[in-house]
């Protein structure tokens, strides 16, 4: 499938409507009514951060304090783009070896007996050791990955993590079964089996932070491998539940 | 934005326009529709170029517009996709491989907007799933699940379109 095939099966184009004077116009007109209302708004944005209650770091509060009216959302402000992580604990700063610690303990816990073990992605990659869930942290924007194969009672497949700002999962009707519940803790989750063929099937649970902005989302895979791996088992290691338990026990940690 | 800044922007925006329109099509399969999302995508990169521009990859920057873009046309009502059975009148022909195109917005449809999100990032725009799943705000395991799924039936387009009849 290339950019070639996807170009031939479009074919010629009508003649564009787009007009790049026009929108280059009207972007500016937008800026300049923005700079009018943010300047005559600046000491209410002041008094406004002064009664938001706790943020989240004082990085934010001043991010606010400088930028145009805030939200009236109760939340907290969305992290800035220079933030060199994202913070989603309230007084407390994520790291990727917390996550991991979490996800670890979370798994531990709601399905026990499970071993992390690594899954190569590419050719050629360096071998990391077993026994961890690999998590990364990403910059601009500010966002956490994790990947790793996983183990137990003779089968394996993979595991995939984020955290993200982002929403969650939409039922869309494509995947054989979509559903939103609420976890003990009064997050929500969205929980979704999708099989897209080749065997391969894909459970996936998302949970909505708190702050209403980060999506915690965990994927298990019935595959153990980079993208395109034939399936090795029937379903992938984590049952659904245990899937959405995870996720649910990982969620209320980070949110203490 | 002073005068050089924006002759860069134009250069850059002009340069892929027409590329933008085409990835957008393969979105809403509605090239009215493909020309607001380009609209949308020129608006908002102007308005961040001076950070676009001394990004690692301003290409990537306006790829994650397009697509979001068009996923959050989802939350507008006023937004439902309609079917189109008359071409745009503005003095256009139609193409030779018209059934080629009816062919590929049938198997389209098929697809949900995510789905064809990702169709556009990883197949038109050539992304990694990590830089996808980046892009979409959502996990690599669904970016492999929706590409796995929607590559399975562009293939069965292929494919008819090569066997003999």
């Amino acid at each position: 499938m290339t950019q070639e095939m996807l170009d031939r099966l479009i074919g010629a184009a009508p003649p564009s409507t787009v007009d790049l004077d026009a929108v280059i116009r009207r972007t500016r007109r937008g800026q300049r009514m923005r700079r009018i209302a943010a300047s005559g708004s600046a000491a209410v944005a002041v008094l406004a951060v002064a009664v938001a209650g706790v943020s989240l770091n004082g990085n934010e509060q001043r991010t606010v304090a400088v930028q145009s009216p805030p939200s009236p959302s109760p939340s907290p402000s969305p992290l800035p783009s220079s933030s060199p992580s994202p913070s989603v604990t309230a007084g407390q700063r994520l790291t990727p070896a917390r996550l991991r610690a979490a996800v670890e303990e979370a798994t531990a816990e709601q399905a026990p007996g499970t071993r992390w073990i690594y899954m190569p992605d590419v050719p050629g990659e360096k071998r990391d050791p077993d026994g961890h869930l690999k998590v990364w942290e990403n910059k601009d924007p500010a966002s956490f990955e994790g990947r790793s194969g996983v183990t137990r009672n003779g089968r394996k497949g993979g595991f995939y993590l984020s955290l993200r700002v982002a929403p969650l999962y939409e039922c869309d009707g494509t995947v054989p079964v979509c559903e939103i519940t609420t976890t003990a803790d009064g997050l929500e989750l969205v929980h979704y089996v999708d099989k897209p063929g080749n065997g391969w099937v894909f459970y996936g649970a998302d949970v909505l932070l708190p702050d209403g902005k980060h999506a915690l989302r965990m994927s298990a895979v019935n595959y153990f491998g980079g993208d395109g791996s034939p399936a090795v088992a029937p379903v992938p290691v984590f049952t659904r539940d245990e899937l959405d338990r995870i996720a649910a026990t990982v969620a209320a940690d980070l949110s203490q | 934005m002073d005068r050089s800044e924006e002759d860069e922007f134009r250069v850059f925006a002009g340069a892929r326009t027409e590329r933008w329109r085409r990835a957008a099509y393969l979105l809403c399969h509605d090239w009215h529709l493909a020309d607001d999302l380009v609209a949308t995508v020129i608006g908002k990169l102007y308005q961040h170029w001076r950070r676009v521009s001394t990004a690692d990859n301003p290409d990537a920057y306006a790829q994650r517009i397009l697509t979001t873009a068009w996923v959050d046309e989802l939350r507008r009502p006023w937004r439902r996709e309609q079917a189109t059975e008359a071409l745009p009148d503005r003095g256009w022909t139609p193409p030779d491989r018209a059934g080629d195109r009816e062919q590929l917005v049938a198997l389209l449809r098929q697809l949900g907007r995510r789905q064809r999100a990702v169709v556009v990032l990883r197949f038109y725009f050539d992304r990694s799933v990590e830089e996808t799943a980046e892009m979409l705000g959502i996990s690599p395991g669904t970016v492999k699940s929706q590409s796995a799924r929607a590559l399975e039936l562009l293939r069965a387009l292929s494919y008819a379109r090569e066997s003999p009849r």
